[in-house]
């Protein structure tokens, strides 16, 4: 009985998915000017998926309650780190490990690894700081059952803060991996 | 041409005579001979009725002899003339020899002449050198003569002093003493004038040199940096291992009339901050002593950081 | 005989002491003043319609690069217009070791003829006399050429007042943020929005020729590296691969793009791209984070930042094949961003100090030595001027990102004045 309902929510809620416009975060149309890209330059349709459209401040992104929109809202998205540091801490195995097993149990779901820094130093390595943290939380949710064509990563380095602030309470939420479902 | 006459007017003079001597010569001879046939004398004929054709014959033998005999002769007039002419010739050939050997030794002669008379002058030089050596040496030799006379005579005098002494001793050796004693004092006294002036100017020199390396000197120069350095703005180009002088020209009182860079191995701005900062400065500090006043120095920018 | 030897000894004494003097007397300088030079430009004459105040911008360059004390106009006793009317006594009794003196005349309804002359107060020597033309819109240029002319007879050094800077301006709060590419005038004057966007612009560079913009775009929240042609707006994606594409550098002859690119386990390396066959030259592949990538004057090789070593150090690799990076940075753990100067005698980077972000050069002539020159908490991005004798920078008043300069000796420092919300990148274009 438990099963058909699971299954029943799960088709319910793929068909929910299905139905859901895409939200596309388009690019302002540039002033006029003559030294302003011309149509070329504006971009359309990026997809972000509904869940990523605030994904500041962590946790209320989590819409959870479907496949495509991840695991529900008790396991965490978001990991966080210490400064200069790239492995994940004892306390966020437990994320690892409850978006490892949704991953594993749904195979065509895709999960995005934004990689974040404070911002401390220059902005192109910590480009390449945010790039490493999202590919430990990726090797660790591959330890953990998810496959690798599941899994992306991208970094904003320093360039996408959660918290303003230039003491040590902003920039502890600002070193992060978020975990954004989503094709 | 008129002062080669002049010059040598013996030699010419005897040439033209002996050249018209010459002349004269041969015109008269020529002359002669050509009027003067070769004598004959017509040999007499003993007239003797003969035969006609004898005496034809004899004639004709006459004629033919006559002929003949004034052939020869006009032979031997020709042959005279010929010989004469020889004769003519040669003494001729002669009298140009003779004129040109003449003409050389009159030229050798003249330059013998001439060399001697170098040969005089030098002599004459050598002579007049000689002379005047002579003279010198004669009026060293007179010098000398009379210093040797003086010194005789002083030797003289200083024996007939020490005579004139031993006769009248105290008096004669207190007066030569004191003499004696007073010329050498001064000549001392000279030596000493002498030696005092030069020890003067050495210690004016030394204080010169002593004022300016001296401690005075140096306040004088730690002014003149202190100044300078307060109104150097150094670009920063103006690095360790830069080395500049400016020369300064001053006048009394310390503004400054001029002030070039010389050497330098800076940059453009560096050049031109120096030379503002000599400008800048200006008027400069006063010397400690006015012995110090340079109205031409330099300054040497060496900056060390 | 004594008095002979003496004699000859003192004379012999006095010989030697005329030897030993000094020929010349000379006084040596070893320090001098770190101000700047004192110079007055006086208000130019103006037919009253310019909207320009010419003398103002050329003496704002002038002090701003820190060489020159530009004196206040307000104490100027006399206007003196050309350099018959100057009375050098007085300009020098106030302080000034030059003086320029000008004036505007309107050649019709929207030209200008600005004449101008230089003259050294000290030596009363006139050292500068020009003649610029100008339409109302160039007089900001015009006079940004006059500081040139000023600054380049006077220091030696060419003047960088008529380039530009490009950087990138971020406004609003959290979580709707607004980037913007805008160039300015070297004065921060003069602003145009050249790209803009609601993701995260970044890592502006200026092509050689000083036509096109280079930059990191994460409008599709990927980063993507675009070179834009400023006079059209015009501009095409130079790299957009999986992963990052950052750090776009412009070889000196503009051909080639030096990037940094990510494998597919996230690896970050760098890459030269040709930017006319789109070819991609692996140029390190080693686990560490390479980045920040910057060319050598010849074109021969590369500094790049890499934490092989633990920390951010810089390197600099030969592109030859086989070549091996050389690690230049050994002072302290963070070590990041290396900008070259014009001449490559110096290399300007991003040091941690007690925890701060600095700005520090090294000297790439000699020893290596390496100066702090900023004192600020967050201190990055620093970026030389055309004629390498400023830099500009990033820094942080009061929780807000501003834009500061620097000379490369540290002697000067200030703030370039900004209307806009928060600055950040600067890069400053070639001449």
């Amino acid at each position: 009985m438990k099963k058909i309902v699971s299954i029943a929510c799960l088709f319910a809620a793929a068909a929910l998915l299905a139905g859901c416009p895409k939200k596309a975060t388009t690019v302002e149309p540039p002033s006029a000017g003559s030294q302003v890209p011309g149509a070329g330059g504006s971009t359309s349709g990026s997809e972000t998926g509904s869940t990523s459209t605030s994904p500041l401040g962590g946790d209320a992104s989590a819409q959870g309650g479907g496949p495509g929109g991840g695991p529900n809202a008790s396991v965490g998205r978001i990991i966080y780190f210490d400064f200069d540091k790239s492995d994940i801490r004892p306390e966020f195995t437990g994320v690892i490990t409850g978006n490892a097993q949704f991953l594993a149990a749904h195979p065509n779901v895709k999960l995005k690894l934004e990689g974040n820094t404070d911002e401390r130093g220059t902005r192109e390595y910590n480009i390449g700081l945010g790039e490493r943290r999202a590919q430990a939380v990726r090797r660790a949710l591959m330890l953990q059952g998810a496959s690798e064509n599941q899994l992306t990563t991208v970094s904003f380095g320093a360039e996408r803060p959660a918290v303003e602030g230039d003491d040590e309470a902003a920039w502890a939420k600002n070193r992060r991996v978020e975990l954004v479902y989503g094709p | 041409m008129a002062s080669f006459v002049r010059e040598n007017s013996g030699p010419v003079l005897c040439s033209v005579l002996l050249h018209g001597a010459l002349a004269a010569a041969l015109v008269y001879l020529t002359l002669v001979h050509t009027h003067t046939p070769a004598s004959l004398q017509s040999a007499p004929i003993n007239a003797t009725i003969v035969d006609s054709q004898i005496l034809r014959a004899a004639q004709r033998a006459q004629a033919d002899a006559s002929a003949r005999a004034a052939a020869q002769a006009r032979a031997a007039a020709e042959a005279q003339a010929a010989a004469k002419a020889a004769a003519e010739a040669q003494a001729l050939q002669q009298a140009m020899a003779a004129r040109a050997q003449r003409e050389t030794e009159e030229a050798q002669a003249a330059s013998a002449a001439k060399a001697a008379a170098q040969v005089a002058k030098q002599a004459q030089a050598a002579q007049e050198v000689e002379a005047a050596k002579e003279a010198q040496a004669a009026a060293t030799r007179a010098q000398q003569e009379a210093k040797r006379q003086a010194d005789a005579k002083a030797a003289a005098e200083a024996k007939a002093a020490a005579e004139a002494k031993a006769a009248a001793e105290a008096k004669a050796a207190a007066e030569a003493k004191s003499a004696a004693e007073a010329k050498a004092a001064a000549k001392a006294a000279d030596e000493r004038a002498r030696v005092e002036e030069l020890r003067r100017q050495m210690a004016e020199e030394e204080r010169v040199a002593a004022v300016e390396s001296g401690p005075l000197a140096d306040r004088y120069r730690a002014a003149l940096q202190a100044r300078i350095q307060k109104a150097w703005i150094k670009p920063p180009s103006a690095r360790v291992g830069i080395d500049c002088l400016v020369e300064v020209t001053q006048v009394p009182g310390g503004e400054v009339t001029s002030a070039k860079v010389t050497q330098c191995n800076g940059d453009a701005a560096v050049r031109q901050s120096i030379e503002n900062a000599v400008y800048r400065a200006s008027p400069l500090p006063d010397p400690p002593d006015p012995a110090l006043f340079q109205r031409n120095f330099a300054f040497r920018f060496k900056p060390d950081e | 005989m004594n008095k002979v030897f003496s004699v000859l000894a003192l004379m012999g004494c006095l010989a030697f002491a005329q030897r030993s003097s000094p020929a010349e007397f000379v006084v040596e300088v070893t320090r001098g003043q770190d101000n700047a030079v004192p110079i007055a430009i006086v208000p130019f004459a103006d037919p009253g319609l310019a909207d320009v105040d010419v003398a103002q911008v050329v003496s704002n360059d002038l002090a701003r690069s820190g060489r020159f004390k530009a004196m206040d106009r307000k104490d100027m006793v006399e206007r003196p217009h050309t350099g018959a009317n100057i009375t050098y006594d007085d300009w020098r009794r106030l302080g000034n070791d030059y003086v320029v003196v000008g004036l505007m005349t309107a050649q019709g309804a929207d030209r200008y003829d600005i004449s101008f002359e230089l003259y050294n107060v000290l030596n009363h020597q006139r050292l500068l006399g020009f003649q610029i033309s100008a339409n109302r819109p160039g007089l900001r240029l015009a006079s940004h050429q006059i500081a040139d002319m000023i600054f380049d007879k006077i220091t030696g050094i060419r003047g960088a007042f008529a380039t530009r800077i490009a950087y990138v301006s971020v406004s609003g709060t959290l979580p709707n943020r607004s980037y913007r590419l805008i160039v300015a005038d070297a004065d921060g004057e003069n602003p145009h929005v050249v790209m803009q966007s609601n993701e995260p612009l970044m890592s502006p560079a200026w092509s050689p020729d000083g036509q096109s913009l280079a930059y990191v775009s994460f409008e599709h929240r990927l980063p993507t590296v675009y070179v834009q042609y400023l006079k059209t707006g015009e501009r095409h994606v130079v790299s957009a691969r999986a992963g990052v594409n950052q750090a776009p550098a412009w070889s000196p002859d503009g051909k080639k793009l030096a990037l940094t690119l990510s494998t597919r386990d996230g690896n970050l390396d760098v890459y030269v791209m040709d930017l006319a066959t789109d070819g991609l030259t692996r140029i390190t592949d080693d686990p560490a984070i390479d980045t920040e990538p910057q060319w050598s004057k010849d074109g021969q090789s590369l500094y790049f930042t890499s934490d092989r070593a633990g920390g951010p150090q810089i390197y600099k690799v030969g592109l030859q094949p086989g070549d091996r990076p050389r690690r230049l940075t050994f002072q302290g753990n963070y070590n990041a961003r290396p900008r070259i100067s014009p001449d490559e005698s110096q290399m300007a980077f991003v040091t941690q100090e007690e925890g701060a972000y600095r700005i520090a050069v090294m000297d790439l002539k000699g020893r290596g030595d390496v100066q702090v020159l900023t004192k600020g908490q967050f201190d990055v991005s620093p970026s030389y001027a055309p004629n390498g004798a400023m830099i500009i920078y990033a820094s942080r008043d009061r929780g807000r990102g501003v834009l500061a300069l620097v000379t490369p000796d540290g002697r000067v420092q200030e703030r370039l004045a900004s209307n806009e919300g928060e600055v950040q990148e600067p890069a400053w274009s070639p001449f």
